[in-house]
């Protein structure tokens, strides 16, 4: 059964919420009352009753309208001083309006509500971003407000074209979202099939990120990330204008982008804030130390257990002799260390920042120097482990990073097992799944794979701004010009 | 997508056991393993000895840092070469590794033996580094070298090191690799040139090449026809020269042609070199920076590399060896007019004429004080 706008069900409805707040307000001497209806906390309640109550009491021309369908058109054309005013009808949606912070008239002999869009909520200013920090560039990050972070969009594209539809998950939080594209760019087939996932989800409660992301990627059981997110809302902005497609999630502080490859995963803001030369010389060190990251510790058992002439004499004799009195394979060596390490970053994030870094500099000694000094391990296992770890973290993206630490154990795992037999088919098998992936019709290793030339001008080398003359086709199969030699 | 994965699971595990049954595959900590960084082959009474040496490490006492630690001897002795390294391998308390050796020494004996009998069985481990350098000890055994070496507080894998970075800076090349002697000796119709080694207090050093005919030790060369050799090879960096009226020079660039023509039977040689010097001493009262002075000097040092060349062109011709490759040179360039001497080209080469072409300058050079 349908269930009509009233007063006394809201009240009934929400007897035992405290916050919710359903109160009566006569204003004429018709007898006309309504009821006003809102959450403590979420509404600015000064502008309220400073620019709606006060000013609607104390209105001369309200006494002259005796039936509560005038009221509300006087209301809604302009008797109450609020610009995000409109009439409402619908039982759920105006449930849902006040939830989410507005504030509403009920007319209950109308069976209708005036609702006046004042939300004032606890949020977070805009400040820099945490995790995409940038020297050069601009300062300003997303925050948990969906409608913030649509501003920060809107005010770096001021193009008719920009896109912000609004969408709904949840069936017991209903978090907003706001997927936006420059709809004479993005492709549009793109943008409905996202559409359709998002309108698929039938989850109860939209509580981490991983949940939005689950649901949008198409190979869930990759351990490389297939959806984009930054904090920065000028790496948003500059996506979109290359075609491609952004998730605005309520309260999550970052914006996703689709659709993703692995190459954008390795570029930083920081890359087209400094000189192409420099931005280009910064991506090759990511790209070697991606490298490093994921083989040394593999390369390091392979050669010292299997195939030592990898080694040069020296540092052959140099491990050989560092080896000696440790009582462990190369291989225990190597991953009891990797996990150690993973213990301590873990524990690091857990712990409190001081406590942390007390306890950062404990696990370095015990780790680093006690260990070596007890024989437990070779001091160039510390080294191989720890430099693969900070390589690691060079990665931009914090998936990616996660994903490299993950597939690092399985290499180093072949690597014991089969040597550089076993590194190789590690290796094979990772490429052999890079190469399978795509990510809404776009290779996930596109553009390295694209056959079109004018898509390799920002890969591992960053051109001077001057050559990005065309967006990638698979991404944006029309309007492909971004600017005209 | 199932059945893909229930066939690639056992095929990926029956790749890694295959792979662990191959011989490189076998698992041994570095550090259970004895690794030779050089190697001697030597032959005496109709058996042959290898020696390994090897390095015993210290510890690992970050304190004293990690040095290469003590060198020791493994020998192993047997009827081949690949015999005694079996027995080598059965004698040592470790296992061997052969992987790391950079240096290959050859007894004299050995060397008279046959170098395929020395190096067919390293030719056939998949673990021997190809850049791994082949030495000739001259007038010993190759252990008695290492032992020499050893007793003399030598560190010998570092001083065999010394050597070839030493030829690195003389030769664009060493010639003497595993692989580069393995090519050569396919090559039946020319000599096998090994350098050999000999030993002075200060330590190891290369006086010149082994001469091998089909594959046996045949000769010695001096000092001096070794160099004429490299000229002519086209493989000299850089070569002093000191002419007689106390002016000295460095040779810096040089670049050797070889042109043969083959007619009517009869093989010429014309060997063109170029190359480029500089004074680095002048003991004359003579101004020596004129134009007139510097044509002399510079003819002068062109008869002066003439005379190094001819040296190797003069034993050749005496010794009836092809010692300068000439048998490559002459089948890529005549090679229609090849295949009538080449049956016969042993005694073609006393006969072949030479034709010598030597053109040098000498670049400029500076006083330090005087402008």
């Amino acid at each position: 059964m349908e269930q009509v706008i009233n007063s006394q069900a809201i009240k009934e409805l929400f007897s035992k919420s405290s916050d919710v707040l359903v109160r009566p307000i006569k204003i004429n001497q018709n007898n006309i009352t309504f009821h006003i209806f809102c959450v403590d906390g979420l509404i600015d309640s000064t502008l309220v009753d400073e620019a709606i109550l006060k000013t609607m009491i104390q209105d001369r021309f309200i006494q002259a309208h005796i039936t509560e369908r005038s009221v509300m058109d006087y209301l809604l054309n302009g008797g109450a001083y609020h610009v995000f005013t409109e009439e409402e009808d619908d039982y759920q949606k105006l449930l849902k309006a006040v939830l989410s912070g507005n504030l509403a008239f009920i007319f209950d002999g109308e069976k209708k509500a005036i609702v006046y869009d004042i939300k004032s909520f606890a949020k977070r200013s805009v400040s820099e971003p945490m995790e995409e920090g940038v020297i050069k560039g601009a300062k300003d990050s997303f925050i948990e407000v969906l409608r913030t972070n649509t501003a920060l969009i809107r005010r770096r594209i001021r193009s008719e074209y920009l896109v912000i539809e609004s969408l709904t998950v949840g069936k017991v939080s209903k978090t907003d979202m706001s997927l936006c594209y420059i709809s004479n760019i993005a492709n549009l087939e793109t943008v409905n099939k996202i559409r359709e996932k998002i309108q698929a989800i039938n989850i109860d409660n939209i509580s981490t990120p991983a949940f939005i992301e689950e649901y949008l990627i198409e190979h869930n059981k990759s351990l490389f990330p297939q959806i984009m997110y930054s904090q920065r809302p000028d790496r948003i902005s500059a996506n979109l204008s290359d075609g491609r497609i952004a998730l605005v999630v309520d309260g999550i502080p970052f914006v996703y982008l689709l659709p993703c490859q692995l190459p954008m995963l390795m570029q930083s803001p920081e890359d087209y804030a400094n000189h192409f030369i420099v931005g280009s010389a910064l991506r090759v060190i990511r790209y070697i130390s991606m490298i490093i990251t994921l083989f040394l510790p593999a390369f390091y058992i392979a050669a010292t257990t299997y195939q030592n002439q990898m080694l040069p004499v020296q540092l052959a004799l140099s491990t050989q002799q560092a080896k000696q009195n440790v009582p462990f394979s190369s291989s225990t060596e190597v991953l009891g260390l990797l996990i150690a390490f993973e213990i301590l970053i873990e524990a690091g994030l857990r712990l409190p920042k001081a406590v942390g870094t007390a306890m950062s500099i404990l696990g370095g000694i015990v780790v680093g120097q006690s260990a070596v000094s007890a024989n437990i391990i070779s001091p160039l296992v510390v080294v191989v482990v720890s430099l693969a770890g900070i390589s690691g973290f060079m990665m931009p993206n914090q998936d990616l990073s996660s994903g490299i630490r993950v597939i690092r154990f399985s290499f180093a795992l072949l690597a014991a097992v089969g040597g550089f037999l076993g590194l190789a088919v590690g290796l094979i098998l990772v490429i052999t799944h890079l190469c399978s992936m795509d990510n809404y019709g776009v290779a996930y290793l596109s553009p390295f794979v694209d056959i079109d030339e004018s898509n390799h001008k920002d890969t591992v080398f960053r051109f001077p701004v001057k050559y990005f003359r065309k967006r990638p086709q698979a991404i944006v199969p029309e309007n492909r010009i971004k600017q005209r030699p | 997508m199932k059945m893909n994965r229930i066939f690639f699971m056992p095929c990926l595990a029956l790749l890694i056991f295959l792979g662990g049954c191959t011989h490189d595959m076998s698992r041994r900590e570095i550090d259970e393993i004895d690794l030779v960084l050089v190697l001697a082959i030597d032959y005496d009474n109709g058996e042959y000895t290898v020696s390994g040496l090897y390095s015993t490490g210290g510890g690992a006492d970050p304190e004293k840092g990690t040095g290469t630690g003590e060198e020791e001897v493994a020998k192993g002795t047997g009827r081949s070469a690949y015999e005694a390294l079996e027995d080598l391998k059965l004698k040592n308390k470790k296992s061997i590794s052969l992987a790391q050796a950079g240096s290959f020494l050859i007894g004299e004996a050995a060397a008279k033996q046959g170098l395929n009998r020395s190096l067919d069985f390293l030719s056939r481990d998949e673990t021997i580094k190809m850049e791994a350098l082949i030495y000739i000890t001259k007038g010993k055994k190759a252990a008695d070298f290492i032992q020499e070496g050893i007793e003399n507080k030598q560190t010998i894998h570092e001083d065999l090191e010394a050597i070839e970075q030493k030829q690195q800076e003389i030769l664009t090349r060493n010639d003497n690799t595993m692989v580069n002697i393995l090519n050569d000796m396919k090559q039946t119709d020319s000599c096998v040139m090994v350098p050999y080694l000999i030993a002075d207090e200060s330590g190891y050093l290369i006086d010149g090449y082994a001469v091998f005919d089909q594959l046996v030790l045949r000769d010695y060369l001096d000092h001096e026809t070794s160099d004429g050799v490299n000229f002519i090879r086209n493989i000299m960096r850089s070569y002093p020269v000191y002419l007689d009226n106390g002016v000295g020079l460095y040779i810096s660039y040089t670049n050797t042609k070889l042109k043969t023509r083959l007619e009517n039977q009869q093989v010429t040689v014309k060997i063109t070199v170029s190359f480029e010097s500089m004074l680095k001493e002048v003991l004359t009262q003579t101004n020596v920076f004129t134009a007139k002075e510097m044509e002399r000097l510079t003819q002068e040092q062109n008869n002066y590399i003439r005379s190094i060349i001819e040296k190797p062109v003069k034993y050749s011709v005496e010794n009836g060896l092809d010692i300068l490759n000439l048998a490559r040179q002459v089948e890529n360039q005549n090679f229609v007019q090849w295949q009538g001497i080449k049956d016969t080209w042993a005694d073609e080469i006393s006969d072949i004429k030479y034709q010598y072409k030597v053109q040098s300058r000498i670049s400029k050079s500076f006083i330090l004080g005087e402008d």
